[in-house]
Protein backbone atom coordinates (compact mmCIF):
# COMPACT_ATOMS: atom_id res chain seq x y z
CA UNK A 1 0.00 0.00 0.00
CA UNK A 2 1.45 3.23 -0.93
CA UNK A 3 1.17 6.40 1.69
CA UNK A 4 0.28 9.80 0.49
CA UNK A 5 3.20 10.52 -0.92
CA UNK A 6 3.46 7.73 -3.36
CA UNK A 7 6.30 5.98 -0.93
CA UNK A 8 6.24 3.20 0.41
CA UNK A 9 4.73 3.01 4.25
CA UNK A 10 7.04 2.72 6.81
CA UNK A 11 6.90 -1.16 7.90
CA UNK A 12 8.93 -0.41 10.80
CA UNK A 13 8.46 3.00 12.34
CA UNK A 14 11.02 4.04 15.41
CA UNK A 15 9.59 4.00 18.53
CA UNK A 16 9.31 6.38 20.94
CA UNK A 17 10.21 6.27 24.21
CA UNK A 18 8.43 4.19 26.86
CA UNK A 19 6.38 2.42 23.67
CA UNK A 20 7.02 -0.80 22.74
CA UNK A 21 6.93 -2.01 19.06
CA UNK A 22 5.27 -5.96 19.83
CA UNK A 23 8.47 -7.62 18.31
CA UNK A 24 11.16 -8.98 19.73
CA UNK A 25 13.81 -6.70 20.96
CA UNK A 26 12.06 -3.99 20.61
CA UNK A 27 9.72 -4.19 24.03
CA UNK A 28 11.83 -2.55 26.57
CA UNK A 29 10.40 0.17 28.07
CA UNK A 30 12.25 3.78 28.25
CA UNK A 31 11.55 5.85 31.93
CA UNK A 32 8.91 7.97 30.72
CA UNK A 33 9.90 11.67 31.03
CA UNK A 34 13.39 10.93 30.28
CA UNK A 35 14.92 13.87 28.41
CA UNK A 36 16.03 14.34 25.79
CA UNK A 37 13.93 12.18 23.75
CA UNK A 38 14.92 8.90 22.65
CA UNK A 39 13.73 6.45 19.97
CA UNK A 40 14.28 2.77 19.80
CA UNK A 41 14.69 1.04 17.03
CA UNK A 42 15.26 -3.04 17.16
CA UNK A 43 18.32 -3.08 19.05
CA UNK A 44 19.06 0.11 18.87
CA UNK A 45 18.54 3.15 20.80
CA UNK A 46 18.60 6.49 19.06
CA UNK A 47 19.35 9.94 19.96
CA UNK A 48 17.93 13.11 17.62
CA UNK A 49 19.57 15.88 17.50
CA UNK A 50 21.56 19.08 15.36
CA UNK A 51 24.55 20.42 14.94
CA UNK A 52 25.22 24.12 15.20
CA UNK A 53 25.05 24.99 11.46
CA UNK A 54 21.90 23.38 11.83
CA UNK A 55 22.27 19.80 10.32
CA UNK A 56 20.79 16.50 11.61
CA UNK A 57 23.12 14.51 13.75
CA UNK A 58 22.31 11.09 14.90
CA UNK A 59 23.47 8.89 17.58
CA UNK A 60 22.94 5.31 17.50
CA UNK A 61 23.53 3.17 20.75
CA UNK A 62 23.49 -0.87 20.82
CA UNK A 63 23.99 -2.79 24.38
CA UNK A 64 27.27 -4.65 23.69
CA UNK A 65 28.75 -7.46 25.05
CA UNK A 66 32.03 -6.85 27.53
CA UNK A 67 34.94 -7.54 24.67
CA UNK A 68 37.54 -5.59 23.20
CA UNK A 69 36.05 -3.40 20.38
CA UNK A 70 38.65 -3.86 17.88
CA UNK A 71 41.48 -6.76 17.18
CA UNK A 72 45.04 -5.66 17.93
CA UNK A 73 46.77 -7.14 15.43
CA UNK A 74 44.99 -6.00 12.03
CA UNK A 75 44.92 -2.50 13.92
CA UNK A 76 48.02 -2.19 14.44
CA UNK A 77 49.11 -3.93 11.12
CA UNK A 78 47.36 -1.28 9.27
CA UNK A 79 48.79 2.07 11.28
CA UNK A 80 51.86 1.05 11.26
CA UNK A 81 51.42 0.83 7.08
CA UNK A 82 49.49 3.73 6.78
CA UNK A 83 52.81 5.71 8.10
CA UNK A 84 54.81 4.39 5.98
CA UNK A 85 52.29 5.42 3.08
CA UNK A 86 52.30 8.71 4.51
CA UNK B 1 22.91 23.16 -4.11
CA UNK B 2 23.93 20.31 -6.59
CA UNK B 3 23.05 20.48 -10.42
CA UNK B 4 22.22 17.63 -12.83
CA UNK B 5 22.14 17.15 -16.13
CA UNK B 6 21.58 14.55 -18.61
CA UNK B 7 24.02 13.26 -20.52
CA UNK B 8 21.74 12.48 -23.92
CA UNK B 9 24.86 10.31 -25.82
CA UNK B 10 25.40 7.95 -22.72
CA UNK B 11 21.70 8.39 -21.60
CA UNK B 12 22.82 8.79 -17.97
CA UNK B 13 22.68 11.88 -15.19
CA UNK B 14 25.56 13.63 -13.71
CA UNK B 15 26.06 15.07 -10.51
CA UNK B 16 27.86 18.71 -9.91
CA UNK B 17 28.62 19.42 -6.85
CA UNK B 18 31.19 21.68 -7.14
CA UNK B 19 31.14 22.89 -2.99
CA UNK B 20 32.72 19.19 -2.29
CA UNK B 21 36.15 21.02 -4.25
CA UNK B 22 36.98 22.46 -1.08
CA UNK B 23 36.46 19.28 1.33
CA UNK B 24 38.61 17.90 4.18
CA UNK B 25 41.47 16.05 2.94
CA UNK B 26 43.27 13.70 4.67
CA UNK B 27 43.55 15.56 7.93
CA UNK B 28 46.15 15.12 10.29
CA UNK B 29 45.38 12.62 13.12
CA UNK B 30 44.80 15.48 15.54
CA UNK B 31 42.42 17.12 13.21
CA UNK B 32 39.82 14.31 12.12
CA UNK B 33 36.57 15.89 12.03
CA UNK B 34 34.76 12.07 12.72
CA UNK B 35 36.64 11.57 16.22
CA UNK B 36 34.77 12.46 19.29
CA UNK B 37 34.94 16.12 20.42
CA UNK B 38 36.88 15.89 23.84
CA UNK B 39 37.31 18.08 26.35
CA UNK B 40 39.76 20.85 25.69
CA UNK B 41 40.17 19.44 21.91
CA UNK B 42 39.51 20.90 19.09
CA UNK B 43 35.43 20.61 17.55
CA UNK B 44 34.25 18.24 15.43
CA UNK B 45 31.49 16.92 13.46
CA UNK B 46 30.35 14.72 16.95
CA UNK B 47 30.30 17.25 19.74
CA UNK B 48 29.86 14.26 22.40
CA UNK B 49 32.67 13.09 24.07
CA UNK B 50 32.13 9.52 23.01
CA UNK B 51 30.04 7.77 21.20
CA UNK B 52 29.03 4.14 19.72
CA UNK B 53 27.72 4.92 15.86
CA UNK B 54 26.53 8.71 14.73
CA UNK B 55 25.23 9.84 11.44
CA UNK B 56 24.77 12.80 10.13
CA UNK B 57 24.35 15.29 7.27
CA UNK B 58 27.45 15.87 4.96
CA UNK B 59 29.01 18.88 5.39
CA UNK B 60 30.04 18.47 1.41
CA UNK B 61 26.85 16.73 0.22
CA UNK B 62 26.73 15.55 -3.03
CA UNK B 63 22.63 15.57 -2.66
CA UNK B 64 20.91 17.37 -0.10
CA UNK B 65 17.17 18.15 0.66
CA UNK B 66 14.90 18.68 -1.56
CA UNK B 67 16.70 16.66 -3.67
CA UNK B 68 17.95 13.93 -2.13
CA UNK B 69 20.40 13.10 0.71
CA UNK B 70 24.07 12.44 1.76
CA UNK B 71 24.48 11.33 5.38
CA UNK B 72 28.17 10.33 6.85
CA UNK B 73 28.12 7.09 9.12
CA UNK B 74 30.93 6.77 11.61
CA UNK B 75 31.28 3.03 12.62
CA UNK B 76 33.17 4.16 16.11
CA UNK B 77 34.45 6.92 17.99
CA UNK B 78 38.01 5.24 17.84
CA UNK B 79 40.11 6.89 15.25
CA UNK B 80 42.07 3.84 14.59
CA UNK B 81 41.17 0.24 12.79
CA UNK B 82 38.61 -0.78 10.12
CA UNK B 83 35.06 -2.13 9.81
CA UNK B 84 37.42 -5.48 9.60
CA UNK B 85 38.29 -4.67 12.90
CA UNK B 86 34.68 -3.71 14.83
CA UNK B 87 33.77 -5.83 17.60
CA UNK B 88 31.19 -8.15 15.99
CA UNK B 89 28.02 -6.60 17.96
CA UNK B 90 29.26 -3.01 16.54
CA UNK B 91 29.05 -4.64 12.73
CA UNK B 92 25.53 -6.22 13.96
CA UNK B 93 24.36 -2.71 15.17
CA UNK B 94 25.85 -1.20 11.99
CA UNK B 95 23.09 -3.81 10.34
CA UNK B 96 19.98 -2.21 12.19
CA UNK B 97 21.58 1.27 11.74
CA UNK B 98 22.00 0.74 7.90
CA UNK B 99 18.47 -0.65 8.04
CA UNK B 100 16.84 2.03 9.57
CA UNK B 101 18.40 4.59 7.38
CA UNK B 102 17.57 3.15 4.16
CA UNK B 103 13.70 3.00 6.39
CA UNK B 104 13.69 6.93 6.92
CA UNK B 105 15.47 8.00 3.77
CA UNK B 106 13.53 5.28 1.31
CA UNK B 107 10.38 7.02 2.65
CA UNK B 108 11.32 10.19 1.52
CA UNK B 109 9.73 11.52 -1.59
CA UNK B 110 12.63 12.95 -3.02
CA UNK B 111 14.68 9.50 -2.34
CA UNK B 112 14.20 7.11 -5.51
CA UNK B 113 17.31 5.33 -4.34
CA UNK B 114 19.02 4.29 -1.32
CA UNK B 115 22.56 3.47 -1.77
CA UNK B 116 24.86 2.53 1.59
CA UNK B 117 28.39 2.33 0.70
CA UNK B 118 32.39 2.42 1.63
CA UNK B 119 35.29 3.72 0.39
CA UNK B 120 37.96 2.39 1.90
CA UNK B 121 41.51 3.54 1.52
CA UNK B 122 43.99 6.37 -0.54
CA UNK B 123 43.36 3.92 -3.52
CA UNK B 124 39.55 4.56 -4.52
CA UNK B 125 39.93 8.30 -3.55
CA UNK B 126 39.42 8.06 0.81
CA UNK B 127 39.71 11.63 2.35
CA UNK B 128 39.60 10.53 5.87
CA UNK B 129 40.60 7.48 7.48
CA UNK B 130 38.38 7.27 10.77
CA UNK B 131 36.38 4.07 9.87
CA UNK B 132 33.62 5.40 8.06
CA UNK B 133 31.04 4.69 5.63
CA UNK B 134 28.40 7.09 3.65
CA UNK B 135 24.69 6.81 2.12
CA UNK B 136 23.48 8.84 -0.47
CA UNK B 137 19.93 9.30 -1.25
CA UNK B 138 19.42 9.80 -5.00
CA UNK B 139 16.74 11.58 -6.55
CA UNK B 140 16.56 9.42 -9.46
CA UNK B 141 16.75 5.37 -10.32
CA UNK B 142 20.91 5.40 -11.12
CA UNK B 143 22.58 3.11 -14.00
CA UNK B 144 23.52 0.17 -12.03
CA UNK B 145 20.02 0.00 -10.03
CA UNK B 146 18.57 0.20 -13.24
CA UNK B 147 20.79 -2.62 -14.69
CA UNK B 148 19.88 -4.84 -11.86
CA UNK B 149 16.27 -4.96 -12.61
CA UNK B 150 16.72 -5.17 -16.22
CA UNK B 151 18.50 -8.23 -15.25
CA UNK B 152 15.51 -9.62 -13.49
CA UNK B 153 13.47 -8.82 -16.70
CA UNK B 154 15.99 -10.61 -18.80
CA UNK B 155 16.20 -14.18 -16.40
CA UNK B 156 12.45 -13.74 -15.63
CA UNK B 157 12.65 -13.39 -12.31
CA UNK B 158 15.14 -11.94 -9.39
CA UNK B 159 18.34 -12.46 -11.24
CA UNK B 160 20.67 -12.30 -7.60
CA UNK B 161 18.75 -15.36 -6.43
CA UNK B 162 19.25 -17.41 -10.03
CA UNK B 163 22.57 -16.41 -10.22
CA UNK B 164 23.01 -17.27 -6.26
CA UNK B 165 21.29 -20.79 -7.29
CA UNK B 166 24.23 -21.13 -10.39
CA UNK B 167 27.18 -20.62 -7.96
CA UNK B 168 26.11 -22.68 -5.08
CA UNK B 169 25.51 -25.20 -7.79
CA UNK B 170 28.97 -24.70 -9.57
CA UNK B 171 30.66 -24.06 -6.12
CA UNK B 172 34.28 -22.87 -7.98
CA UNK B 173 33.66 -19.66 -6.70
CA UNK B 174 31.92 -19.65 -3.51
CA UNK B 175 34.47 -17.99 -0.97
CA UNK B 176 32.25 -17.95 2.15
CA UNK B 177 29.38 -19.32 3.37
CA UNK B 178 27.18 -19.49 6.45
CA UNK B 179 23.01 -20.29 6.98
CA UNK B 180 21.59 -17.04 5.56
CA UNK B 181 24.41 -15.37 3.54
CA UNK B 182 26.80 -16.58 0.65
CA UNK B 183 29.67 -15.00 -0.47
CA UNK B 184 31.31 -15.45 -3.82
CA UNK B 185 33.58 -13.99 -6.52
CA UNK B 186 30.97 -13.73 -9.32
CA UNK B 187 31.04 -15.49 -12.28
CA UNK B 188 31.82 -12.33 -14.54
CA UNK B 189 33.68 -10.28 -11.94
CA UNK B 190 35.13 -7.40 -13.66
CA UNK B 191 37.84 -6.18 -10.63
CA UNK B 192 40.33 -9.40 -9.80
CA UNK B 193 39.20 -9.57 -6.27
CA UNK B 194 35.15 -8.27 -6.80
CA UNK B 195 33.24 -10.17 -4.34
CA UNK B 196 28.92 -10.40 -3.45
CA UNK B 197 27.44 -11.22 0.04
CA UNK B 198 24.14 -12.58 -0.80
CA UNK B 199 21.52 -13.39 1.06
CA UNK B 200 20.29 -17.36 0.60
CA UNK B 201 16.50 -16.42 0.67
CA UNK B 202 14.80 -13.69 -1.45
CA UNK B 203 14.95 -9.91 0.76
CA UNK B 204 14.34 -7.07 -1.48
CA UNK B 205 15.99 -4.90 1.15
CA UNK B 206 17.81 -4.81 5.24
CA UNK B 207 14.16 -3.76 6.23
CA UNK B 208 12.69 -7.67 5.29
CA UNK B 209 15.62 -9.28 7.08
CA UNK B 210 15.21 -11.49 10.34
CA UNK B 211 17.68 -10.37 13.00
CA UNK B 212 19.42 -13.54 12.39
CA UNK B 213 20.02 -12.77 9.01
CA UNK B 214 20.99 -9.16 9.66
CA UNK B 215 23.84 -11.17 12.24
CA UNK B 216 24.85 -13.16 9.43
CA UNK B 217 25.18 -10.92 7.56
CA UNK B 218 27.88 -8.78 9.55
CA UNK B 219 29.65 -11.66 10.40
CA UNK B 220 30.25 -12.67 6.40
CA UNK B 221 30.70 -9.02 5.50
CA UNK B 222 33.59 -9.20 8.02
CA UNK B 223 35.06 -12.48 7.56
CA UNK B 224 35.30 -11.23 3.78
CA UNK B 225 37.33 -7.85 5.02
CA UNK B 226 39.24 -9.78 7.21
CA UNK B 227 40.30 -11.98 4.26
CA UNK B 228 40.84 -9.43 2.20
CA UNK B 229 43.65 -7.50 5.10
CA UNK B 230 45.28 -11.01 5.20
CA UNK B 231 45.23 -11.50 1.11
CA UNK B 232 48.25 -9.45 0.65
CA UNK B 233 48.97 -8.82 4.26
CA UNK B 234 48.30 -5.14 3.90
CA UNK B 235 45.21 -3.02 4.35
CA UNK B 236 43.28 -3.96 1.03
CA UNK B 237 41.44 -1.00 -0.57
CA UNK B 238 37.86 -1.37 -1.49
CA UNK B 239 34.38 0.20 -2.41
CA UNK B 240 31.44 -1.33 -0.79
CA UNK B 241 28.07 -0.83 -1.72
CA UNK B 242 24.89 -2.12 -0.10
CA UNK B 243 22.70 -2.96 -3.31
CA UNK B 244 18.80 -2.54 -2.29
CA UNK B 245 15.56 -2.45 -3.26
CA UNK B 246 14.74 0.76 -5.23
CA UNK B 247 12.42 3.46 -3.29
CA UNK B 248 11.02 5.21 -5.94
CA UNK B 249 7.09 5.92 -5.62
CA UNK B 250 4.26 5.45 -7.25
CA UNK B 251 0.82 3.66 -6.85
CA UNK B 252 1.99 0.63 -6.20
CA UNK B 253 5.44 0.25 -5.04
CA UNK B 254 6.88 -3.30 -6.21
CA UNK B 255 9.35 -4.13 -3.49
CA UNK B 256 10.09 -7.49 -4.67
CA UNK B 257 12.21 -5.86 -6.95
CA UNK B 258 15.64 -5.90 -5.99
CA UNK B 259 17.77 -8.46 -3.74
CA UNK B 260 19.44 -7.29 -1.13
CA UNK B 261 23.40 -8.06 -1.47
CA UNK B 262 26.72 -6.19 -0.69
CA UNK B 263 29.35 -5.96 -3.26
CA UNK B 264 32.87 -5.19 -3.49
CA UNK B 265 34.82 -4.07 -5.97
CA UNK B 266 38.44 -3.99 -4.83
CA UNK B 267 41.00 -1.71 -7.11
CA UNK B 268 44.09 -3.94 -6.27
CA UNK B 269 44.79 -7.23 -8.98
CA UNK B 270 48.36 -7.97 -7.14
CA UNK B 271 49.57 -6.62 -3.59
CA UNK B 272 51.05 -3.46 -5.48
CA UNK B 273 49.54 -2.81 -8.38
CA UNK B 274 46.43 -1.43 -9.42
CA UNK B 275 43.40 -2.14 -11.76
CA UNK B 276 42.99 1.26 -14.17
CA UNK B 277 39.96 2.38 -15.78
CA UNK B 278 41.76 2.64 -19.31
CA UNK B 279 40.64 2.56 -22.57
CA UNK B 280 38.39 -0.18 -23.08
CA UNK B 281 36.62 0.24 -20.11
CA UNK B 282 35.78 3.67 -20.43
CA UNK B 283 35.93 4.26 -23.86
CA UNK B 284 33.56 0.83 -24.49
CA UNK B 285 32.37 0.38 -20.98
CA UNK B 286 33.95 -3.05 -21.28
CA UNK B 287 36.48 -4.48 -18.54
CA UNK B 288 39.46 -6.02 -19.21
CA UNK B 289 40.72 -8.66 -16.19
CA UNK B 290 43.94 -9.93 -15.63
CA UNK B 291 43.08 -12.34 -13.35
CA UNK B 292 40.14 -15.64 -13.44
CA UNK B 293 37.14 -15.18 -11.22
CA UNK B 294 38.01 -18.84 -10.31
CA UNK B 295 41.67 -18.20 -9.36
CA UNK B 296 40.78 -15.08 -7.18
CA UNK B 297 38.17 -17.63 -5.63
CA UNK B 298 40.60 -20.12 -4.24
CA UNK B 299 42.99 -17.28 -3.35
CA UNK B 300 40.25 -15.53 -1.08
CA UNK B 301 38.80 -18.95 0.86
CA UNK B 302 42.63 -19.51 1.75
CA UNK B 303 42.46 -15.69 2.95
CA UNK B 304 39.58 -15.92 4.99
CA UNK B 305 40.07 -18.68 6.55
CA UNK B 306 43.66 -17.44 7.30
CA UNK B 307 42.09 -14.54 8.76
CA UNK B 308 39.21 -16.59 10.67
Amino acid sequence: MASASGKRPSREAPQRSGQSSGSSGEQRKQPAARKPPSERFGELLILRTSKDDGRALIIYSHEEREEPEEREEPEEREESEERERT
Amino acid sequence: MSELRFDELRGEQVVYAIHRQDRTFLPSREHCPLDPTRPGGPPTEIPLPAFQIAVFDNRFPAFEAPRGAAEVVVYTDRHDGSFATLSAERAEALMWVWRHRYLELGARPDVDYVMIFENRGVEVGVTLHHPHGQIYGYPFLPPVAERELAADERLAGCAPCELLRRELADGRRVIHANDSVVAYVPQAGRWAYEAQVVLREHRASLLDCEPLELRELSGALQALVRGYDALFERPFPYVMVVHQAPTTGGPDPDTSRGHLHVEFYPPLRTADKLKYLAGSEQGAGTFISDTLPEESAAALREAIARAA
